[in-house]
């Protein structure tokens, strides 16, 4: 079965076993992340189904296929903190692949009405089960939202892998990653689309090349609920390295 | 004309504005149906948000405060200018959170302990039903309206519009009290440095303060420690 059929299968099975009455996205891009944080006070139960598919440049590469959950805390009007695990599934295995601690931090505190709005991430992401070493992430994220609803995001970021953590010989890995997305409401307050375009750029200790995508999104927001399905298509012909494909579909149920 | 003549011309004409605008001043009449089924005038004509409409002005510097005080919103009737600011101060005892779901100005101030605020700017106008996600029993309301030519009335129906521009002007008197809002709406010539009277009518509806929680559901029973 193809990445992409498995991943729509699984979305569909996801959106079946929903809770009943959903409503508008929080988050309306599968991969930039937003400067929207969760009610001070509310749990949210998040989860991801995504895939990154093959890369013509890298044959040997598999498709995984990932599922991402975990609580997201309300912690202040400024502070969310999202506590997920990560599991990993190919063609050969699936198992469990890493556990992170995810704070995010509104520059201003919800409810602010600035149009200008900015969030920095700091997560901390630890592997198991997998070759890859444990890393920070760090991002700096500064939103844009007009009158009329147009949002405009951008996501610059890091990841450093530090193999020393898990008593690994090697150099530390620095990855630099940039996002960037426009969305706009369809609906108000329920329904949005959106363009968004992602990237990753080895910076030390990374063997391979960069990997760029663009991508679209739709996300909505219903009762206790927001959903978004996207798929970012990977810019092959000019990276060869990059996957062809990695859609995602998100979401949240408040509890 | 040199810059001090246009200056003196300027700060002559500002007072000469000020003293264009009119006033309207009037009574809201509420009739409500009596115990024998014929309709009677109610006693107490409070909270009924009286503003107008036709033109705007820039909200107040100024933050408008809801306070929460013993599970209750205070004051429940604020009328606030498009783009004005209002501060939702937890007063009480116990957590609160308040939230609307109205199209003209959804939000969710989370869960906020006492001595926490939280705030919010309205910016588009209309009638916002604000609402506390753990104690059903709260309710009050938000109108937002266009300009500063509003007030809210106390028990004797009252009210005063000062600082309106001269026109004729749609005038409109709200009274919420749960989902359906009971309005109405006259025309006031306003003349220069004049003063206009107006009565307006409510036929008071039935009361019904249901209504559901942040996230669209029924509330939950809870115990009264809350």
């Amino acid at each position: 079965m193809s990445a992409v059929r498995r991943f729509v299968l699984l979305g569909v099975l996801a959106l079946a076993v929903l809770p009943t009455p959903a409503e508008a996205g929080r988050r309306p891009f599968i991969w930039v992340w937003d400067t929207e944080i969760v009610p001070k006070g509310d749990v949210e139960l998040e989860q991801w189904l995504w895939v990154k598919s093959r890369a013509p440049g890298v044959p040997e590469r598999t498709s995984n296929y990932w599922v991402w959950w975990g609580p997201v805390f309300g912690l202040t009007q400024r502070l969310e903190l999202a506590v997920p695990f990560q599991v990993l599934a190919t063609r050969e295995r699936t198992q469990l692949e890493s556990f992170d601690a995810d704070l995010r931090l509104r520059f201003n505190p919800r409810g602010d009405d600035s149009p200008w709005q900015g969030l920095l991430r700091v997560a901390y992401h630890h592997t198991i089960h997998t070759t890859q070493p444990p890393r920070l992430d760090a991002n700096l994220v500064q939103s844009f939202e007009t009158e009329g609803g147009l949002r405009l995001v951008l996501d610059l970021g890091a990841q450093v892998g530090l193999p020393a953590l898990r008593g690994q010989e090697g150099p530390v890995r620095l990855l630099g990653t940039y996002a960037a997305g426009v969305s706009y409401p369809l609906i108000e307050d329920e329904l949005r689309a959106s363009l968004e375009a992602f990237g990753e750029i080895p910076l030390q200790g990374i063997p391979g090349g960069q990997h760029h995508f663009v991508g679209a999104d739709v996300a909505w927001t219903f009762g206790r609920t927001w959903v978004t399905l996207g798929v970012m298509v990977g810019l092959t012909p000019l990276f060869p390295e990059t996957p062809q494909f990695m859609p995602r579909l998100i979401w949240a149920v408040v509890l | 004309m040199g810059r001090g003549a246009l200056i003196l011309l300027l700060s002559l004409a500002a007072p000469l504005a000020a003293a264009q605008q009119g006033t309207v001043r009037g009574e809201v009449r509420i009739t409500v149906q009596g115990p024998d089924g014929r309709p009677v005038l109610k006693a107490d004509r409070s909270g009924v948000v009286v503003y107008l409409t036709g033109y705007t002005e820039p909200p107040p510097s100024g933050e408008v405060n809801m306070a929460q005080r013993n599970k209750a919103f205070q004051p429940s009737v604020v009328g606030v200018v498009a783009g004005q600011k209002v501060r939702f101060s937890n007063n009480d005892v116990v957590v609160h959170n308040v939230f609307s779901r109205s199209r003209a100005g959804k939000f969710d101030a989370g869960k906020n302990r006492p001595g926490e605020d939280y705030t919010e700017t309205f910016k588009k106008t209309g009638l916002i039903d604000v609402y506390c996600d753990i104690h059903e029993q709260m309710v009050a309301t938000l109108v937002v309206v266009p300009n500063r030519a509003f007030a809210v009335t106390g028990p004797d129906g009252r009210f005063v519009l000062e600082g309106v521009p001269p026109g004729t002007h749609p005038i409109f008197a709200v009274h919420r009290r749960d989902e359906r809002s009971d309005v109405s709406r006259a025309e006031v010539t306003v003349k220069p440095g004049g003063e206009a009277v107006v009565t307006l009518e409510l036929n008071e509806t039935r009361a019904d303060d249901k209504h559901l929680d942040k996230h669209g559901r029924q509330y939950t029973p809870r115990s009264d420690a809350y």
